[in-house]
This record gives structure tokens, C-alpha cells and sequence, in this order.
């Protein structure tokens, strides 16, 4: 073999080798940041929220209740048939129970787009109240509730309301005074 | 000596380019954070769910789906109690036409608080009534978790198996009510 062609075979060598090094660099910048921009995965676009149009819905809850299971404890339980809110096409984050101002259960969204809860995972001690505590001589407190949920736009929607319990009080021991 | 020197240069070229490609094919998996290869993932408002192969035999077409465990609950029963409960409304997942081998739940705080076997099942259903009440917590003090007017903040995983070794995985967080003495 002569020496030019040798000379040109090395550079023909070295262009393929600095040829292939460049596509692989360049390959691997572009997949660098197609990765940063596919992980995690964007949620779906979702449409502009016009104001009068919100996309959640009002908060569907049946049947506030409140229940005396054990007379003589003074102890009701409130509980709702369940609770209902749809944000779709947006997801639901949380749903949010509150008692007399007092935070009783938060519901956390996971990539869902309506919230159900049954009335099993809602059952909250109260107390029942001694007869007319809430304004009604045959029936006991009369507590107050909100249930909020908010959705990933930031929108919310609140139910306020209140449930009156029957009446009971603990049953008080009386124990005769013995003297010495 | 001179004529090794081109076969040299085309070789020593050829595994430059070829440690490359392979740095470059490494750099486009994910890895899990028990060690097996991210297929693929979604990350919003704090939760994460993946589905995950083991190292060196990731299919193309996973079948495991994404684990479904929609209204993570933390309910406060009795104020007087420092005393709450996680649920779920249901955990669901599907490998059909592979098996369903096992289901966990971990608190993270706490380790494995349950695991569900499959029993010759494409699929794994578990309701919020299997847990009857849930898995008691302490709610915690107000602020205790970071949110000024809750308690504690739990963090948890979900794990799903099927008979392919293929897993799926959602990680998330509960925030509970607080409990005022």
C-alpha cells in the first residue's frame, strides 16, 4: 500500500471516529433533556377556567346525620351518606371535614379526577348534649360542619351546614356516702 | 509495524464511540428507588406513581398498570383521642394476562402495615372495608406535620407485583387532623 493512500485511509479514520463521537454527543444532550422534560410526565393540558364557569362541582352530601348508638355514653356519631365532588377534567387534591371549627378528616387526592367517599370512612365522635343544649327541648347540640375540597386549578367549593343529635348524657353513678 | 496502526486507530476509535453509546443508553433509563428501571412515571401535586421492571429485563409494553388508590383518607373518630385513621377508598391494580403476585402498603414511618397475595388473579381489588377502620396513627399537634392547622403528615408507598417481575409503585402523602389536648 502506498504511503497516500495510507495517509488518507488514517484520516478517513479519525473524521469517521470524530464523526461518531459528535453524533453520540450530540445525541446524548438531546436525550438529556428530553428526559428532563418527560420526567415526571406533564399533566394532560387542561382548558382555561373562565370565572362563572368553574370546573368543580358543588359538593354533593347527603343525609347529615347524627346518631346516638349507645344511650347513657353521651357519645353521637355524624356521618354523612357520603360525600361527592368532581373537578374532571381537573384532579381532585383534597376534600376536608370539619366539626365545630375543628379539623376532622382530610381526603387527599391521588390522580383522580372525582373524590367518593363512603359513609364507613365517615364517622366522627360528637358529643350528644343534654336535652334542648341545641335550641330544641326533645333533642340534644346542634353541630355545626364544612366540607371543603379544592382541585388542582385552585378552585374550591364548600357545603356549610348543621346536625342537631338526640339527647344523652353519660349515665352519672351515684355511690352511697358511707361514715366511718 | 505500520500496518497495525490503521486496524489500532479504527479500533480504538469503534470502542470510544461505542462507550458512548452505551454511557448514552445507560443515561436514558430511570432508575426506581428500589434499583429497577423507571418505564414510566407521573409526578403531580406532591404524589408520585411508576411502574418499574427489574434491571436487564424491561419489556417494551409493560402490562402491570399504574396502581389506582384514589381518596387517601386520615380521619380523626374522637377529639379527645389522639388517635387517627388511614384508608383508602380502594387499591387497585391489573397485570392481566400475568398474575398479580402481591400488594404492600408502607407507612413510611412505620414499615409494612399490610400485604395482599394474589391467588391465581390478573387483577387485585382491595376495598376500604378490608381495613375496617384503617391503620391507627397518632393525629399529631397542630403545625406537627408542617401545614399550620393540621397534624402530622404521613408519608406512604403502595407496591403491586405480578408474575413477570414487574412492579408498580405510588408514593404519596396523608395529612392528618390535629389533636388539641
Amino acid at each position: 500500500m502506498s504511503l497516500p493512500l495510507r495517509i488518507s485511509l488514517i484520516f478517513m479514520a479519525i473524521l469517521a471516529g470524530l464523526l461518531m463521537a459528535w453524533g453520540v454527543v450530540s445525541a446524548a444532550s438531546g436525550m438529556q433533556t428530553e428526559l428532563v422534560l418527560s420526567t415526571p410526565t406533564p399533566l394532560p393540558d387542561q382548558p382555561a377556567v373562565e370565572s362563572g364557569s368553574p370546573e368543580i362541582s358543588i359538593i354533593e352530601s347527603p343525609t347529615a346525620s347524627c346518631v346516638l348508638a349507645r344511650a347513657n355514653t353521651g357519645i353521637c356519631f355524624m356521618t354523612w351518606s357520603y360525600l361527592y365532588a368532581t373537578a374532571d377534567p381537573s384532579y381532585i387534591i383534597t376534600m376536608t371535614v370539619q366539626i365545630d371549627d375543628q379539623a376532622r378528616a382530610r381526603y387527599s387526592g391521588f390522580f383522580q379526577t372525582s373524590m367518593y367517599v363512603p359513609s364507613e370512612m365517615l364517622a366522627f365522635h360528637v358529643d350528644c348534649g343534654a336535652p334542648g343544649s341545641g335550641g330544641d327541648p326533645n333533642l340534644g347540640m346542634n353541630h355545626s360542619y364544612t366540607i371543603r375540597a379544592r382541585d388542582s386549578d385552585g378552585l374550591g367549593t364548600a357545603n356549610y351546614g348543621s346536625a342537631i343529635c338526640p339527647a344523652d348524657e353519660p349515665r352519672r353513678i351515684y355511690l352511697p356516702m358511707l361514715q366511718k | 509495524m505500520r500496518k497495525l496502526f490503521i486496524p489500532f486507530m479504527f479500533a480504538f476509535l469503534l470502542l470510544i464511540a461505542l462507550f458512548g453509546a452505551l454511557r448514552v443508553a445507560r443515561g436514558q433509563t430511570l432508575i426506581g428507588q428500589g434499583g429497577e428501571i423507571v418505564l414510566n412515571s407521573e409526578t403531580q401535586d406532591g404524589n408520585t406513581r411508576q411502574v418499574t421492571a427489574p434491571e436487564g429485563s424491561a419489556p417494551d409494553q409493560p402490562l402491570i398498570g399504574f396502581i389506582d388508590s384514589p381518596t387517601a383518607a386520615c380521619v380523626q373518630p374522637d377529639t379527645t383521642k389522639d388517635e387517627c385513621f388511614i384508608n383508602w377508598y380502594y387499591m387497585s391494580v391489573s397485570a392481566d394476562p400475568n398474575y398479580m403476585i402481591t400488594m404492600t402498603v408502607t407507612l413510611n414511618d412505620f414499615g409494612f402495615v399490610a400485604r395482599y397475595h394474589g391467588f391465581f388473579q390478573t387483577s387485585m381489588y382491595v376495598p376500604y372495608n378490608m381495613n375496617p377502620q384503617g391503620y391507627r396513627v397518632a393525629c399529631g399537634v397542630p403545625g406537627s406535620g408542617g401545614l399550620p392547622d393540621w397534624g402530622n403528615t404521613y408519608g406512604y408507598t403502595i407496591r403491586a407485583r405480578d408474575s413477570a417481575g414487574l412492579g408498580s409503585a405510588n408514593y404519596g402523602t396523608v395529612y392528618c387532623p390535629p389533636y388539641t389536648p
